[in-house]
């Protein structure tokens, strides 16, 4: 082994980096992948939805980001929809509101702090945006699920550049207050999904059930619901309980119709779908 | 405003018809995910040789890919799509770095690369110069490396280089040259290194 190293030189080694072809992801990691990016995307703002509608100009992918701010993509979904009820906008702006106020207010974070006890514990939710447009009776904030945003991203963002102009004058405390209020047992919530969520990834279908259904035994109409079922259905399809899988995937379907992370769960279906 | 139905034009990404059809009514997701099936090996194998470490790989990916996602009806589909997903693994494992549990990276600590079809004594060949190479790379000063990875592995041109990391050009040839002489140091270094022991 070491005498092949005495034949390489510099040239023969850059060569052979050149043509090393990227390890492939197999399809249940990329498609695990891809359920976390489209999961945080949609916390986001649902960015999928109104990326079109977003008018923009070529920008460099440094100063876009710098540019980024869940106010940005949601004002923009607001303005894309105009047949959005009154009622509709007024909840779901005093509610982004509070959690963007809240974003920039270090008070926030360390109530955050407190309630998520490690950042690869923040499971971004999926705002339901096309849900709520299509509500007919009026919300109020308190209704509203809590936002989650992945700290991955916002961590770094300084408050000086959010847009704490657009918030409104809600007190400081009000976002953990609905934070920890409308979510009971968060803290337990994120650590049970997270529990499964590695389970799955170290391939422990068994331990990713069994904090699944604790997760739904004592949190059956959470607001992280979506995410629960969505790793059920994955541990069913990794233990290759198809017949399951299909079923939580239907009512998934019913449930949550326009999630994100619907199309990522059919592929891991794949053709038994 | 960008159109993206003209991304597959300039990348090797074979858009499906049902794709691009959907373009027409939602297109960021279908054009997403044709860029992400297409390029999530290129992104970990980037992000892989700007020292992420490999147990990190996912995670950075994720923070890479969602950046990608929001800022993907932004993309200039005049200029190569490869590049400019680079500049996003780069200020991502640039993040990374700066974590304070990733400071202490070890040189020559780096993960194997995946390791390939064995047993040919070529294949053994190629994985002892990949493996150099790897330990070489992760030798080279972080913003060095940069350079020398999107121009001399990816063979992207010079201006392209300082352009997606928004550098002089001077600048981007004088850390290509720094990189180059590190690079070569390393692997001379290493070699001797493995000869001796």
């Amino acid at each position: 082994m070491n005498t092949t190293h005495s034949g390489l030189d510099s040239v023969q080694v850059l060569a052979a980096l050149r043509e090393e072809t990227p390890a492939p992801l197999s399809t249940e990691q990329q498609a695990l992948l891809l359920a976390r990016i489209e999961s945080s995307a949609a916390a986001l703002g649902v960015a999928a939805a109104v990326g079109n509608s977003i008018a923009g100009s070529h920008v460099t992918p440094a100063a876009a980001e710098d540019s980024i701010s869940v106010v940005d993509h949601l004002s923009a979904q607001l303005a894309a929809h105009p047949v959005v009820t009154l009622v509709t906008t007024l909840a779901l702006g005093g509610a982004l509101g509070v959690a963007t106020y809240a974003l920039v207010t270090p008070r926030h974070q360390q109530a955050t702090q407190t309630v998520v006890t490690s950042q690869q514990a923040v499971i971004p939710y999926v705002l339901p945006v096309a849900s709520l447009a299509t509500q007919v009776t009026p919300i109020s904030i308190q209704e509203l699920p809590p936002v989650v945003l992945p700290s991955r991203t916002l961590r770094d963002r300084p408050a000086a550049s959010a847009h704490g102009a657009g918030a409104p004058s809600q007190p400081v405390q009000a976002a953990p207050a609905i934070v920890s209020a409308q979510s009971p047992g968060l803290a337990e919530q994120l650590a049970l999904l997270e529990t499964a969520r590695n389970a799955i990834a170290q391939k422990n279908v068994a331990a990713a059930l069994r904090a699944l259904e604790s997760h739904a035994a004592q949190f059956p109409s959470s607001a992280l619901a979506e995410e629960r079922e969505a790793l059920t259905i994955r541990a069913l399809v990794q233990a290759n309980r198809v017949t399951e899988a299909k079923r939580h995937l239907t009512q998934f379907e019913t449930q949550f119709p326009n999630s994100l992370l619907l199309s990522a769960l059919k592929r891991t279906l794949g053709n038994s779908w | 405003m960008t159109d993206l139905r003209g991304l597959h034009q300039v990348t090797d990404v074979e858009l499906s018809s049902a794709a691009s059809t959907a373009a027409n009514t939602e297109p960021v997701a279908p054009v997403f995910l044709a860029v992400f099936n297409a390029h999530v090996g290129y992104v970990c194998q980037t992000l892989r040789r700007l020292g992420v470490r490999e147990a990190d790989i996912e995670d950075v990916a994720h923070d890479v890919f969602l950046q990608v996602h929001l800022q993907l009806h932004q993309y200039d589909a005049s200029r190569p799509l490869r590049p400019w997903l680079f500049a996003f693994a780069f200020r991502k494992a640039s993040e990374h770095r700066r974590q304070a549990r990733v400071r202490l990276e070890v040189v020559g600590a780096v993960d194997e690369p995946p390791d390939p079809a064995p047993s040919a004594l070529e294949q053994a060949l190629r994985h002892e110069a990949l493996q150099l190479g790897h330990q070489a790379l992760a030798e080279i000063e972080f913003n060095q490396r940069a350079v020398f990875v999107l121009h001399e592995l990816d063979g992207c041109a010079m201006p392209e280089v300082a352009a997606v990391l928004e550098i002089p050009l001077n600048t981007a040839y004088s850390r290509l040259r720094l990189a180059r002489a590190a690079f070569d140091k390393a692997v001379r270094r290493l070699r001797l290194q493995r000869g001796d022991s």
